[in-house]
């Protein structure tokens, strides 16, 4: 006999809500057991102005532009066991399910490139810009890459970034990889996972740019023994101005270094020099020429390439955005084609 | 007992943290093996029931309040590795979304109530249980005692770390934190056994150490 579970998980889930909802703002606001003890065997001014973590949204069970004090817990309340619920089933869902489906749930959760993320998209230069404190940027994207040598490589890719503070930002990105080569076998794959904390101390004011340091670490989430990543931690920071030099211009600089995991394989530098045009308040066209020095000592080995794109607001906080990625070199894949969103949200 | 942040040494942090993701890890293993389709919405729905409850602090003596843990709660209802995760998740929401226990503490009030509280309030009620013939009276004596224990045990952790942390002597804290925690831990048993009462008349092939005693179980396939 299988018995619905349904209407349980609802009486539960409702009992725990309104236990939130009615309960809360009436529950004893005396000292817990051990702030009691704290307080009474006189450490508890260890813990005072000793935040670590400054930012939860709902610090002390109460949301922040509500006055009201028991609305306020109560609406917290309500708001964190909802959460709970979600999150703990989401987690849950997670453990459950095979490894090769908790592959797939991962990579859906944070996709990215595995070619340079967290751009200004279509671009790979970066800007100096953070997200805002407390929004989510999503940036979406496909590409298709044909190498020098003919191989192909396709790539979906998602990139999730978080204002952590006004002029501190973080991301995650990762993607999928499809790589077609010339000769031999076609492999695809979970790609290589990037984390990316962006600072940027100095904002624009009259002729200084605004100016950005970012931190990146590879994680090498990509299948070596497929060909699809060196399953090496790479490790990068990037130097990033930006600067409105005309009524319509915009321009990036970034200067980068890379410290690359894998033996023998030197580590890059890169700079690069990117710029906005923009035609109407919805609608620029974007380029971009990126140089990457392997540090060997032959420039034919360093990749150099140009892109040129365009992005096209839909809504305030929606755009799309396409661009072709030109070699120039033979070190500098023939062609690459990109297209995606970005999309801003405040939860 | 959520303890906050600057309470504990970097080293007591670093050391119950490490054990604390050791256990989570092996915890996910465990559960990854017999977790079918009912148990995730019940999953989402214990973490829910747990953090809504654990913000009703019930008063005590001596100005004083305290509130349900749950860890026992849980692992009787899910077994003890899922109520590990159970209690985790809770805590980090508590910690990151509502300031609720400090974030460098995160790992000591993992092992405080998840794995000393839950792994080890599951294996008294499992022995208590087990001695007592397995028994409806003996199911919920073992309740009773294993969840007020959760709270004395997780407390007593608590005053250990804080006396090896260097903020308060072994002899002035372990007697003051169990000596507060034995009252709030009556709290626990009555909302601990209540609430699994109120489960196993309407459904009791949900409670999991009930149910896998031969006469009681239903079988669900």
């Amino acid at each position: 006999m299988k018995r619905r579970l349904d209407g349980l998980i609802w009486i539960g889930l409702g009992v725990s809500l309104l236990l939130a909802l009615f309960l809360s703002p009436f529950a004893s606001s005396s000292p817990d057991g051990l702030e009691k003890v704290a307080e009474t065997r006189g450490f508890l001014e260890k813990g005072e102005g000793w935040k670590f973590w400054k930012y939860a949204p709902f610090a002390e069970y109460a949301i922040p532009w509500i006055k009201n004090e028991k609305v306020s817990t109560a609406l917290s309340g309500l708001i964190g066991t909802l959460a709970i619920f979600f999150i703990a089933m989401g987690i849950g869902k997670l453990i459950k399910r095979s490894t090769a489906q908790k592959a797939l749930f991962l990579m859906i959760l944070s996709f990215s490139l595995s070619s340079p993320a967290f751009a200004l998209r279509p671009l790979t230069t970066d800007d100096a810009y953070t997200v805002e404190r407390g929004a989510f940027q999503l940036e979406a994207g496909v590409d298709t890459t044909r190498q020098d040598n003919h191989d192909r490589e396709y790539n979906p890719g998602l990139t999730l970034t978080y204002g952590l503070l006004e002029q501190l930002d973080l991301g995650i990105g990762s993607g999928y990889l499809f790589f077609d080569p010339k000769e031999g076998k076609r492999e695809n794959g979970l790609g290589d996972t990037e984390l990316k904390l962006k600072y940027r101390p100095i904002d624009e004011k009259d002729w200084i740019p605004s100016l950005a340091i970012s931190g990146m670490l590879k994680i090498p989430t990509a299948s070596k023994s497929k060909g699809l990543g060196s399953g090496q931690t790479d490790f990068g920071i990037n130097a990033i101005a930006t600067k409105k030099i005309a009524e319509r211009w915009i321009v990036h600089l970034n200067l980068g270094y890379t410290f690359i995991g894998e033996n023998g394989v030197n580590n890059e530098m890169n700079y690069s020099l990117g710029g906005q045009f923009i035609l109407t308040d919805k609608w620029a066209l974007v380029g971009e020429v990126v140089r990457i020095n392997n540090l060997n000592g032959r420039h034919g080995d360093d990749p150099l390439s140009g892109l040129i794109g365009t992005y096209y607001s839909i809504k305030e906080n929606l755009i799309l955005d396409a661009g072709v990625e030109i070699g120039m070199n033979k070190a500098a894949p023939d062609f690459r084609i990109t297209a995606g969103f970005t999309w801003l949200f405040k939860p | 007992m959520h303890i906050p942040d600057g309470f504990l040494s970097n080293g007591i942090n670093a050391a119950t943290f490490a054990i604390s993701v050791g256990a989570c890890t092996y915890g996910v293993r465990r559960v990854n093996r017999n977790f079918g389709e009912k148990e995730v919405p019940l999953m989402g729905v214990t973490a829910a029931f747990i953090f809504a409850a654990q913000m009703i602090n019930f008063p005590i003596a001596g100005g004083t309040s305290g509130h349900f843990l749950g860890a026992v709660f849980s692992s009787v209802l899910m077994g003890p590795w899922a109520s590990l995760l159970i209690m985790t998740i809770v805590l980090i929401v508590q910690c990151l979304g509502f300031a609720d226990g400090g974030l460098t503490a995160l790992g000591s009030n993992i092992f405080n109530m998840g794995i000393i509280g839950g792994l080890g309030g599951y294996g008294i009620f499992f022995i208590l249980y087990h001695l007592s013939g397995k028994s409806r009276k003996g199911f919920f004596f073992a309740l009773a005692v294993s969840s007020w224990l959760s709270i004395v045990a997780g407390a007593s952790a608590a005053a250990i770390e804080l006396a090896v942390s260097g903020t308060s002597p072994l002899k002035v804290a372990l007697p003051a934190m169990a000596g507060i925690h034995a009252l709030i831990g009556i709290g626990e048993a009555i909302i601990t056994t209540t609430a699994v009462s109120l489960i196993l008349k309407t459904r009791p092939d949900l409670v999991i150490s009930f149910a896998k005693k031969g006469a009681l179980h239903e079988k669900t396939a």
